[in-house]
């Protein structure tokens, strides 16, 4: 899906990010002006590098609070940032917001964030005239998208009737109206349920990325949405990037441990407790059946690794019948990583550029 | 530069379809609107009648009639809430219906999505005060002279321009600070008070009537009775028209100075959503 176009200003990227920086200065409180003490201050994002290449569909995956719309909201000029700079197809995010704000466009989940009182036509008819566009070729791209996104008919129905997935549809098609080179999808997903939420993004890479062949960063926390769409992923942990690169090969980078599958025999409580005692070995299930042990165990891969492991059976006359590893799903590493307080994600350069 | 005319045009006018249609679609409301203006003006018509003759001898200029007096005055004190009013309301209801970041990523700029929010309360304003001068000039005789209404709309136009900035500060400062209705009230207290709205500012005390000098409502007021009551051209009005004009000329780039400021300010805060 990537290509690598040269853009009308000699860059090959939509986004060029150069130690971005956002931080946020609290409000001092009576309690911290008496007692002289400074303001709090909240690192939203931290020297944060990428690049990312024209027609790719980016995914930047993290936590709530990991600094994923604040990365968004710089990049799109709402926000300015602390220090570091961004250009969007080579436009400097500062210097050059108005041009930069022609070619992006947001679509977040925050369903408010279109006319209630208006029908989804009106709506689209307001937006697109924002942008400058008016008469027969707005309403035949407005009629385009109503049909793409399966809003046609009601189209003449106050968005305050539609359901939460219709007015995200909607927020969508409003997001493509002006023909963006790059679409910005901040949780487009929040408040669906799973199936709806499969299926709008199913939507989006059929409609809004293959036809219209946007630039697209997706922001979420939810793993699988980044597998379903996207090409390349940077994850946000605390302001920082933690891995960045393809989809594939972030559950390697990320995952903390590696889980075997062994079936056995001559397995006894001695070598399992030579396991355990082993420095990286994390865990060693035991479970006899038919005649066989079937072994659970979880290692750090980067103080054990399989051979040492199969030295130490062979050594203690184990006989190995099956071994498989046991892949974890993206989500399961995902959460493994992100929800647990004390991990740090592996690889974790503070930065990272392609 | 005619075609960014025109697009800008074209925009401006899709904001005033865009509230004209949120306006609509809450029906009751405009009837009861129009009720309320109804109701104000008999009541202001008693009030009149209630002094008569016996009013403050600078009524003269106005033939004695009270009633004239204070419907032009209310009507126009609409224009100034207004002016206060509707571009940190435009602000605040943008940041609170969610609408705001979306609007601001296209490529208009805020100063001109807030210029143009305020087109439809500024005709609605211009609504309502066509209410309040046809109801009196409908249900108790109220005489409008015709000769003066383009030179009304000259007083109407100076008139905004002088309190469309002190509003245009006023949503600063509540961008800025989340809260603004003290700079408000402070605006629009003294100038009801000071102004002669409801009074003539000769019934005050001597400083206070000096101070009212300095007020741009005291002028805008007093021009729009000479026009609307009297017929007078702008050339016989120029004691009031040339302070308006200085007033506009100082306060327009004052205020979208002080509003470039704010912005800058809240995009580095963060702050630009929250209200």
């Amino acid at each position: 899906m990537s290509n690598t176009r040269q853009t009308n200003t000699g860059t090959r990227f939509a986004v060029e990010a150069r130690a971005l920086t956002k931080r946020y200065t609290h409000q001092r409180s009576l309690s911290d002006i008496v007692h002289g003490r400074p303001a709090a201050e909240t690192h939203a994002l931290k020297d944060v590098s990428l690049a990312i290449e024209e027609g790719e569909v980016f995914g930047l995956l993290g936590p709530n609070g990991s600094g994923k719309t604040t990365f968004l909201k710089l990049l799109s000029t709402i926000l300015s940032p602390t220090s570091g700079t961004a250009t969007i197809f080579g436009h400097d995010v500062l210097r050059e917001p108005r041009r930069v704000r022609q070619m992006v466009a947001l679509v977040t989940a925050e369903e408010r964030s279109l006319y209630w009182r208006l029908t989804g036509r009106q709506n689209l008819r307001f937006f697109a005239s924002l942008y400058g566009l008016d008469g027969q070729r707005i309403e035949a791209k407005i009629d385009e998208l109503l049909e793409l996104f399966m809003l046609r008919d009601a189209s003449r129905t106050r968005v305050a009737e539609y359901s939460t997935g219709m007015r995200q549809k909607l927020a969508i098609a409003r997001g493509l109206l002006s023909d963006p080179k790059l679409l910005f999808l901040d949780e487009p997903t929040r408040g669906l349920d799973p199936a709806a939420a499969h299926n709008l993004l199913e939507l989006v890479k059929e409609r809004a990325v293959e036809h219209f062949e946007n630039t697209v960063i997706l922001t979420t926390h939810i793993a699988r949405e980044v597998e379903q769409l996207c090409d390349r992923i940077a994850t946000l942990h605390r302001g920082s990037i933690t891995y960045l690169g393809p989809v594939e090969t972030l559950g390697r980078s990320l995952d903390v441990t590696v889980t075997y599958l062994m079936r056995v025999t001559g397995f006894n409580d001695v070598v399992a407790e030579r396991l355990r005692a082993r420095k990286g070995v994390v865990s060693c299930k035991c479970t006899e059946a038919d005649g066989a042990t079937d072994v659970e165990l979880v290692f750090a891969p980067d103080a054990l690794t399989l051979s040492d492991v199969l030295r130490l059976l062979l050594f203690n006359n184990v006989e190995l019948l099956r071994c498989t590893v046991k892949e974890r799903s993206l989500e399961e590493t995902f959460r493994a990583v992100f929800d647990t307080p004390w991990a740090q994600p592996a690889g974790g350069a503070a930065t990272a550029k392609s | 530069m005619l075609q960014t005319s025109l697009s800008s045009l074209r925009t401006a006018l899709a904001f005033l379809k865009r509230d004209f249609l949120i306006a609509a679609s809450y029906r009751t409301a405009f009837a009861a609107d129009a009720l309320g203006i109804v109701f104000k003006v008999i009541t202001f018509y008693y009030i009149g009648a209630v002094f008569g003759e016996g009013v403050a001898p600078s009524l003269k200029a106005y033939g004695h009639d009270y009633f004239a007096f204070l419907i032009i005055g209310i009507a126009l004190l609409d224009f100034v809430h207004t002016s206060l009013d509707t571009f940190s309301v435009s602000i605040r209801d943008s940041q609170m219906t969610g609408t705001l970041e979306v609007v601001l990523l296209s490529p208009i700029q805020l100063p001109h999505m807030v210029v143009y929010s305020s087109l439809w309360p500024y005709v609605f304003t211009a609504l309502r005060f066509l209410t309040y001068v046809g109801a009196g000039v409908v249900l108790f005789g109220l005489k409008i002279s015709g000769f003066g209404i383009l030179t009304a709309l000259v007083v109407l136009l100076l008139t905004i321009l002088c309190f469309a900035p002190l509003g245009i500060i006023s949503a600063a400062v509540i961008m800025l600070f989340k809260k603004g209705v003290w700079f408000q009230t402070i605006i629009n207290g003294t100038s009801v008070l000071l102004a002669g709205v409801a009074y003539p500012v000769d019934v005050l005390p001597r400083w206070a009537s000096r101070v009212s000098y300095y007020l741009p409502l005291t002028h805008s007021v007093t021009a729009m009775r000479q026009a609307l009551l009297n017929g007078k051209s702008p050339a016989e009005l120029t004691t009031d028209l040339v302070p308006l004009t200085l007033f506009a000329a100082v306060l327009m780039p004052l205020s979208l100075w002080i509003f470039k400021l704010s912005v800058d300010r809240v995009k580095q805060l963060g702050t630009l959503t929250q209200y």
